[in-house]
């Protein structure tokens, strides 16, 4: 790195040159020496990750300093001309080096400009030689105002050359991605490591966003994180992107895949576990050939853990009992978990107020999401006028769609923007998916009937897990 | 032959007063189940004209559906949505020979799992409802959201709009208003791409620079 911050320390060497030149020259060459170091300084800045390829330049930039300084020295044309020759061949080496892709050669004064491409770099690496010869030249000959002029077409050609290369790769990690183990589950993370990479670049861990599967990083944005997925009923491979970046957010991305395995012990003491396992092994349609719910477990064997077993239920068309509620799929997720204090009221409204009496959960009375995770219940009360007035009073406003389901996966950016997929009982789909908007949600998609969309006046979520 | 004769005289002869045999729910009885009927017996059963002289009022009021059973003998109101928990009810019956007065109250729905689920049975009928009304209106609510590193597209549903999150970076040499712009553009085709007329909705932007 000291290599590299060299031109931009050398700059004030230029000195000499003001103090040779007459008023309007000084200033016309203060403007364009402003305009090198910008550029210097632009140029370090986008060379951060062409390391290389800038120090494998600075003969050719050291070269042109001296070229560029001979006449300030007063050792006049003979010196100049030996400043241009030089120059004009270190620069050319610069151009050489740079249209390997490695790097931009380096403009009278000292300034580095590192490029990303190679493209780029022969570009800027052309230029710059024949800059810099120009400019040493032109300063023999005392010919200011054409070395402004070339200062000047130089700095457009750079800037272009910048804005055209800006989007390039960014920073990498020649060791790729790897983790401490191809498997993971609930009970047993994996440590994953982003490996040779870029000085100075930023991380951030991801499932991949066609299939997240609602694990979470820790710590989410260094090259080495602890990946520890969710609760699975079955071995699922997962895909996870790490994104590298330089600061200017020039990105890679490096991927690896890992298994998710069913870890039974680890597993069953969670909700979202047994959640999972009555969504994907035991809720089966009722066969109705119209309204086709999910509400049925009579085909299969009660799940049995903790010394309670989950319901098994006929499943019915219409209203009528023998149904596997939406609230039997919570109460049996929590209950089966070990949570045997978890209500077991036979509707929405029930849970929340029993719910609201228990220690060592939380209820929030809000459609906010800032602490929401895997395994927490969801419930949705939809009413045209406040719920909270009409709630003693059911069947009324409140009552007309309640409705409870256990959040699945969440997967939020920083914004608190992203989607949550709830696990549902019930209805005509085990799986739901809500767009959250600055930790909100706002699509309210039970609430959408007989022609009218209801504001969900007291939506929320409650923890189920101890807190 | 007598016999006959004496039948078709009794049928079409006018007759006598019906009495109310019985109620249900009883007469101040308490913990009655919300989602059950009102019931009326007669002494003998009801011809239509007598039948449409039968009114029924309840006091809170209750919306509910008249049937008549059991040959005419038997009146039924069923309130769809049940009555309200833990309420005292009165009920005024009218008929072509008087009035009959009584009341009950309802049990509080706390301590009745069946009315609960029943509740709740109504309640998933109507969200199950309302779930496949939502995709038959936003067929194109199944790719939502739509979300990439520079920016976020949702729906609200509740005002019927959309919201829209571009990122641009601070650190690009791009202007940041250049970038929104190309952001802009961006989400309007991405949004179009999974059929959403982007000229129907009103989009709300907002710029929250990375």
């Amino acid at each position: 790195m000291d290599d590299f911050d060299d031109p931009i320390e050398e700059i004030p060497e230029n000195q000499g040159l003001r103090e040779q030149a007459g008023n309007e020259e000084e200033r016309e060459l203060k403007e364009a020496e402003d305009k090198v170091n910008q550029l210097a300084q632009q140029g370090a800045k986008k060379g951060k990750n062409t390391y290389k390829a800038v120090k494998k330049t600075k003969k050719g930039a050291k070269a042109a300093r001296t070229g560029g300084g001979a006449p300030a020295e007063g050792t006049e044309a003979v010196a100049a001309e030996q400043g241009a020759e030089i120059a004009g061949e270190a620069a050319a080496e610069g151009a050489a080096a740079a249209a390997e892709g490695l790097g931009a050669a380096v403009v009278e004064g000292g300034a580095a400009a590192g490029v990303e491409t190679a493209a780029g770099g022969a570009a800027v690496g052309a230029v710059g030689a024949e800059a810099a010869g120009g400019v040493a030249a032109g300063i023999a000959a005392g010919g200011w105002i054409v070395v402004v002029i070339i200062l000047i077409i130089l700095c457009a050609v750079i800037i272009i050359s910048v804005l055209l290369t800006g989007s390039a790769a960014g920073s990498s990690c020649t060791g790729g991605v790897f983790g401490d183990s191809s498997t993971a589950n609930i009970a047993q993370p994996v440590t994953l490591t982003a490996s040779n990479c870029t000085s100075g670049s930023v991380y951030k861990w991801a499932e991949d966003p066609s299939t997240p599967i609602g694990g979470t990083f820790s710590p989410p944005d260094a090259s080495v994180a602890t990946y520890t997925p969710p609760a699975v009923t079955k071995d699922t491979p997962v895909e996870i992107d790490v994104s590298v970046c330089d600061s200017s957010n020039n990105c890679n991305t490096y991927y690896i895949y890992i298994t998710i395995t069913v870890n039974a012990q680890g597993n069953s003491n969670t909700a979202l576990y047994w959640a999972q396992k009555i969504s994907n092994e035991k809720l089966t349609q009722s066969g109705c050939t119209t309204g086709i719910w999910y509400n049925r477990t009579e085909d299969y064997a009660p799940f049995r853990n903790n010394g309670y077993s989950s319901r098994v239920e006929s499943g019915t068309c219409g209203v009528g009992g023998n149904t596997y509620f939406c609230t039997y799929l919570v109460t049996d997720a929590y209950r089966l978990a070990g949570y045997s204090n978890y209500p077991n009221s036979g509707n929405v409204y029930g849970h929340i107020t029993a719910i609201d009496r228990l220690s060592g959960y939380t209820l929030v009375m809000a459609n906010d999401l800032h602490n929401v995770k895997p395994g927490d219940a969801v419930y949705w009360l939809y009413t045209q006028i406040s719920a909270m007035s009409q709630m003693g009073s059911c069947p009324g406003p409140a009552c007309e769609a309640q409705h409870i389901d256990i959040v699945n996966t969440i997967s939020l950016d920083s914004n608190g923007n992203g989607k949550m997929v709830t696990l549902d009982a019930n209805s005509n789909t085990k799986s739901v998916t809500f767009t959250v908007a600055n930790y909100r949600i706002t699509t309210f998609k039970f609430g959408h009937y007989s022609g009218r969309t209801f504001v969900c006046d007291l939506c929320g979520v409650w923890f189920g897990e101890k807190n | 032959m007598i016999i006959i004769l004496f039948l078709v005289i009794m049928f079409f002869l006018p007759k006598g007063p019906a009495t109310i045999i019985s109620v249900a729910p009883a007469p101040n009885t308490t913990n009655q189940k919300m989602y059950s009927d009102i019931s009326v017996i007669f002494s003998r059963s009801l011809n239509d004209s007598e039948k449409k002289k039968v009114l029924i009022i309840t006091s809170p009021t209750v919306i509910g559906d008249s049937s008549w059973t059991n040959g005419g003998k038997t009146y039924r109101f069923t309130p769809p949505n049940g009555f309200s928990s833990l309420t005292k009810y009165q009920i005024t019956l009218n008929y072509p020979w008087g009035l009959k007065i009584w009341a009950f109250t309802t049990i509080d729905i706390n301590n009745s799992l069946q009315d609960q689920e029943t509740v709740q049975g109504k309640s998933d009928q109507k969200a199950a409802q309302g779930l496949q009304q939502y995709e038959n209106t936003f067929p194109w609510d199944s790719q939502m959201p739509i979300m990439t590193n520079q920016y976020f597209v949702g729906f609200d549903s509740t005002n019927n709009d959309f919201i829209a999150y571009v990122y641009p970076s601070t650190s690009s040499l791009v202007p940041i208003d250049t970038q929104v712009a190309n952001l802009k553009k961006e989400v309007l085709q991405a949004m179009s791409k999974i059929g959403i007329d982007t000229n129907k909705f009103v989009i709300q932007w907002k710029v929250s620079p990375k």
